[in-house]
């Protein structure tokens, strides 16, 4: 059974890691991140983003820091580097594609 | 008890000759102390002229060399903000913003997912279909 919300949500978060991936070393600010995200997905919000982003944070690959003024900065850990270098395996929970190189 | 008759015209006289003698003598010696005191008065002031001179022209040679100096750093600056507005000139034809490369690339990648996804759907597509 398809279920768009989630293909929606592990997608966005593949997108996460190699926006982040692309902005080594770095790391980027939500904002961009969240550009580049809109021009895949033309309505994908901050919060959601937000979201994606925490739980990236939660499985040790993505390192936050979120600023006193509201804005959230993220870069990749080691671990969220080997995922979008396809050096690790990719645990449920994000849409990374199979390696087609 | 002999006595000395003094006349009084010739002692008037002689008074009057010692008098006007030493009053010569006295405008003399004053004359050649006042001309000797103008003499050192003025030697003083023209070494002091001098001196006033010559410090006048270090100043001026001072003056000028910090008015170049000046005027050397104006143009070092003119130049550096030439070279500035150069580079920025130069800086969008030459380079890409950082955010604009990361968003490109990523969403080429995508793309590139998205397309090979597609592929392999045909792929399945036309495999059934035979």
């Amino acid at each position: 059974m398809l279920d768009p919300a989630k293909t929606r949500r592990e997608t966005i978060r593949w997108y996460i890691l190699l926006t982040l991936n692309n902005a080594r070393p770095i790391g980027a600010y939500e904002e961009l991140v969240l550009a580049t995200i809109q021009g895949i997905h033309p309505d994908a919000t901050a919060l959601e983003l937000r979201r994606e982003l925490d739980y990236l944070e939660d499985r040790k690959l993505v390192d936050l820091k979120k600023e006193p003024c509201g804005r959230w900065f993220a870069g990749l850990t080691r671990l969220g580097v080997d995922i979008a270098e396809y050096t690790l395996d990719c645990e449920p929970g994000i849409a990374r594609p199979v390696k087609y190189w | 008890m002999s006595s000395v008759t003094i006349e009084f015209w010739p002692l008037l006289t002689s008074i009057a000759g010692v008098l006007i003698t030493f009053l010569a003598f006295a405008f003399a010696f004053g004359k050649i102390l006042l001309s000797q005191t103008d003499r050192r008065l003025e030697t003083r002031f023209k070494s002091m002229e001098e001196i006033r001179v010559e410090a006048a022209k270090n100043w001026e040679e001072k003056f000028r060399d910090v008015l170049s100096q000046a005027r050397q750093e104006a143009k070092g600056w003119q130049d550096i903000e030439r070279e500035f507005l150069k580079f920025r000139a130069a800086l969008p034809l030459e380079y890409v913003r950082r955010e604009d490369y990361v968003r490109n690339q990523t969403i080429i990648e995508a793309k590139l997912d998205a397309l090979v996804l597609e592929i392999k759907n045909l792929q399945l597509k036309g495999l059934r279909e035979c």
